[in-house]
């Protein structure tokens, strides 16, 4: 039998989701919300300076990328499966895509992540 | 169309178009809660953004942030938290059906959950709230 690649995407899924329900909506509070609009939390939380700090410090990096890798590949795992409801019967074709561009984007962040340095 | 769903027999398949879940109220819930992951997916996009500006330079970081500062930015983004917060919640209650069968009652882990996800987030934003003052 083939070997599946099912139990990494799946557990991936897993982690992603539950990432996702507990700092979710608080990340997009602060990001989205509060920060850029000066809204409880000052809009200098997210100033350059702050930023760099946050991407050079190791587990804020740490962090920054397991959250972007692990959201990405729940979403798209999560829409692959739902494509099915649509009608849609996903395919090789449809894995390569709905796998690829979230690895391709967090591949993006994390060379700009090494890149900010230390 | 890959051959996993396919019955080995020739049996009888209904045919199943892409609107059945408009029909019945608990299956729109159920295709809210599916699509939460666009929600999720969005908001990784945002964040590749953010990093990758942040990689570039200050002007690049500060354009990015000056993208955060409109009104469709701000839409935007309250529709993902709305989203998530559904995600959140909808996560911790379908979970005491996806895990193994542990002696713990079902709503308890749905308050569990909603109340370990509200209390972890307060704490984030009046953490955040004392080092920026």
């Amino acid at each position: 039998m083939k070997r599946a690649n099912d139990p990494i995407f799946w557990s991936s899924f897993g982690a992603g989701g539950m990432l996702s329900a507990l700092l979710g909506p608080v990340l997009i509070f602060i990001t989205g919300i509060a920060v850029p609009f000066g809204f409880i939390l000052p809009k200098s939380t997210l100033s350059y300076a702050n930023a760099l700090a946050f991407a050079q410090n190791p587990i804020g990096k740490l962090f920054l990328f397991a959250v972007i890798l692990l959201f990405l590949l729940h979403g798209a795992h999560r829409l692959l499966h739902s494509l099915h409801d649509f009608a849609i019967h996903g395919g090789p074709r449809e894995k390569l895509w709905f796998y690829g561009v979230p690895l391709t984007l967090t591949f993006v962040a994390l060379v700009e992540l090494l890149l900010v340095g230390f | 169309m890959s051959g996993r769903f396919k019955p080995a027999v020739k049996t009888y398949t209904r045919p199943v178009t892409g609107g059945w879940w408009k029909e019945n109220p608990f299956y729109i819930w159920y295709t809210l809660r599916e699509l939460t992951a666009v929600g999720v997916f969005l908001y990784g996009v945002v964040l590749v953004t953010g990093v990758v500006s942040l990689g570039i330079g200050e002007n690049a970081y500060n354009a990015w942030r000056a993208a955060l500062t409109t009104w469709t930015s701000l839409i935007f983004h309250l529709i993902l938290f709305a989203l998530l917060v559904y995600h959140s919640y909808t996560w911790f209650k379908v979970m005491p059906k996806t895990t193994p069968q542990i002696p713990i009652a079902p709503q308890t882990i749905v308050r569990t959950g909603v109340a370990v996800t509200t209390a972890l987030s307060l704490v984030i934003v009046a953490v955040l709230f004392g080092v920026t003052r």
